[in-house]
């Protein structure tokens, strides 16, 4: 059979235009074709072993490019034709459909208000009838979404939903500055709103002073255009990320730490989702959060800007964004970049063959691993108190300290041997069995962690923990300054 | 590594634009005759516009060209020194960065130039390339 290349494919069929293939059905050209120019196979199937969504396969001029079609006889056809389809599509506008926008107007005041947005030629009065009618849930009235919920106000996005269980405290105004200190023992998420009224009274706003949680997560997100994350745990992340991606919601997601922050946008189109970057959360106390590690003051202002600004270009429909990329941005050095990222065919939850379906409470601790199960040996600790009492009396016992750099500044152990838990396992050398060992930690979760790794990675040695951590050990080394603690 | 270029008269940017413009609120599309050096560095020649084989309305946000009219255009030019080197399109109201559908439907190794057209104006062109791999795809350095 006479096989004509296009000229476009040539780079696979070493340059050539034209060639003869034993076979009488398409499947029999194609197992020719490929076996003659190996090249072939690359441009001809994808990762998956599917005809190229840019290979057409004509006899004559029918087009059999379907997989139904490879094995009907090829009598009476004079050529097969390998072509390209040249296709595409632009990218997708506004996640606020035009039907949505007509159904909106703006009055005087608001044509007023909005007159700077009115000015840029991309937003315009379309643009501000999609801010106003989108619908956009937060959840997490912190660090995080104070930015994004008096951003996504102040720009007049029309319902706003602020999602938050939690009650402000004190330590909470070096950062989470939708709050004042008059607002002290109130719900976050009813400060929150009082602070959305105060700038617009026309938005609609719905404050639910409740924890998002897997029996909940779809009734609260449901119906809404678009969720923002500014929460401030794993659990959370994932609950929000299933949830969007099980509702088909797009989600702007955000995390700070210390100096550093990151932001990204999933289950957009067709881009990846948190899963398809982290399948899974990490070990319980393997991450420090922002209330172990602290936060510089303006750094919630920063990263919540970003993602307010991706959640407004999202809603009007320009610019570039962080669909399939992750932005990182380091305060303390000033610099930042954008890492790419794919979306994994093999994802639990947007892949190919999902295994998640539902949103599933999972309790975190025993999901990693944490709390321990019943065919695993229980960990033996020490209270602060026996511990103190034990080096007093000179007993010998090695103190191992698994405490991040910055932890250990704020209170040292003394005479501790600092290993961090990654290392543990590779450095259980420095240990002697004979001599029992103390873990310890901030609160005594991350030690477990670090006696159970030691445990896996095959050390005999007797193992305690430090109950309750150096949070609960402080006082007795504080008043023991000077002394032996 | 330096970027590889595509360079095009004076010309044959406004002929990008135009057709752009004449298409808009529907996308336009076509194909670049041209020749490419030896770093892969290609210079487009001349614009050969394409029907765009969708019905009206999806013509807005898509483009199809017909394989068949593709293929007979490419045997017209077969016996010049122009070759098929790439494909032009345009994005109205969006701007000029492949899509998804654009990103996975690009031929390796073809050079794809994408003309960004708001309210009926030329406001841009950007050209890209990638090779077999998934995450290949690059901008191209446009010089005229």
């Amino acid at each position: 059979m006479k096989v004509v290349i296009s000229a476009t494919l040539r780079s696979f069929f070493n340059r050539e235009s034209e060639t003869e293939i034993e076979g009488n059905t398409i499947t029999e050209i194609l197992n020719g074709l490929t076996t003659k120019y190996p090249d072939s196979k690359k441009g001809l199937y994808d990762e998956h072993g599917e005809i190229r969504r840019f290979i057409r396969i004509f006899a004559d001029d029918d087009d059999r490019t379907d997989k139904k079609r490879h094995s009907e006889s090829l009598s009476g056809v004079k050529e097969v034709l390998i072509l390209p389809l040249v296709a595409g599509g632009s990218p997708e506008g506004s996640i606020i459909s035009d039907e949505r926008r007509k159904e909106v107007t703006l009055d005087d005041k608001e044509v007023e208000q909005f007159n700077k947005h009115l000015l840029l030629r991309e937003i315009s009065v379309k643009g501000q009838k999609r801010i106003k009618a989108a619908k956009v849930v937060i959840v997490g009235a912190g660090a995080l979404g104070s930015p994004v919920i008096q951003y996504l106000a102040a720009a007049g996005v029309g319902t706003i939903k602020v999602i938050d269980h939690d009650f402000v405290a004190v330590s909470n105004l070096q950062n989470q500055v939708i709050h004042s200190s008059r607002d002290i023992k109130r719900p976050k998420a009813a400060s929150a709103k009082d602070t959305i009224r105060g700038i617009n009274r026309n938005i609609e706003v719905i404050a639910e002073n409740q924890m998002l949680t897997a029996e909940n997560a779809i009734s609260l997100l449901e119906g809404f255009d678009l969720v923002i994350d500014c929460t401030d745990n794993y659990k959370a992340r994932y609950l929000i990320n299933d949830a969007c991606i099980l509702l088909g919601i797009p989600l702007v997601f955000a995390s700070i730490y210390q100096y550093e922050g990151m932001v990204g946008i999933f289950g957009y189109e067709d881009g990846p989702c948190l899963r398809c970057v982290f399948p899974e959360p990490p070990a319980p106390g393997l991450v420090p959060t922002c209330a172990e590690g602290g936060t510089i003051s303006p750094l919630g202002g920063i990263i919540g800007s970003i993602q307010a600004n991706e959640a407004l270009k999202l809603i009007i429909g320009i610019g570039e964004h962080l669909s399939g990329k992750l932005l990182k941005v380091d305060t303390l050095g000033l610099n930042s970049h954008i890492l790419k990222i794919k979306k994994d065919c093999n994802c639990p939850l947007c892949g190919d063959k999902p295994t998640i379906t539902d949103v599933i409470d999972f309790d975190y601790e025993e999901f990693c691993g944490l709390n321990t199960g019943e065919d695993e040996i229980p960990v033996e600790g020490f209270t602060p108190e026996e511990l103190a009492h034990k080096i007093e009396s000179g007993e010998h016992l090695t103190i191992v300290d698994v405490r991040e750099p910055h932890e250990r500044a704020i209170i040292k152990f003394p005479d501790a041997l600092v290993i961090p838990i990654g290392q543990l396992a590779r450095r259980q050398k420095e240990l002697n069995p004979q001599i029992d060992t103390v873990f310890i930690c901030k609160e005594g979760k991350r030690s477990i962690l670090a006696i159970n790794t030691l445990r896996e990675a095959g050390y005999k040695g007797a193992m305690y923990n430090l109950k309750g951590g150096m949070d609960a050990m402080k006082d007795i080394i504080f008043s023991n300054e000077g002394g032996g603690l | 590594m330096k970027g590889i270029t595509v360079s095009f008269s004076e010309a044959v940017r406004m002929e990008l634009g135009l057709e752009a413009v004449k298409e808009y609120p529907s996308e336009c599309c076509g194909i670049l005759l041209g020749v490419v050096d030896d770093q892969g560095n290609t210079k487009v020649t001349k614009v050969i516009p394409m029907k765009n084989n969708l019905m009206k309305d999806s013509d807005r946000k898509h483009y199809i060209i017909d394989p068949i009219k593709l293929y007979e255009t490419e045997r017209d030019y077969k016996e010049t020194d122009r070759e098929v080197i790439g494909f032009y399109h345009s994005h109205p109201d969006a701007l000029a960065i492949p899509s998804v559908e654009d990103e996975e439907g690009m031929i390796p190794e073809m050079i794809y130039l994408i003309t960004e057209v708001r309210n009926g104006k030329d406001t841009g062109l950007r050209g890209y390339i990638r090779g077999l791999d998934r995450d290949s795809l690059q901008e191209l350095e446009i010089t005229t």
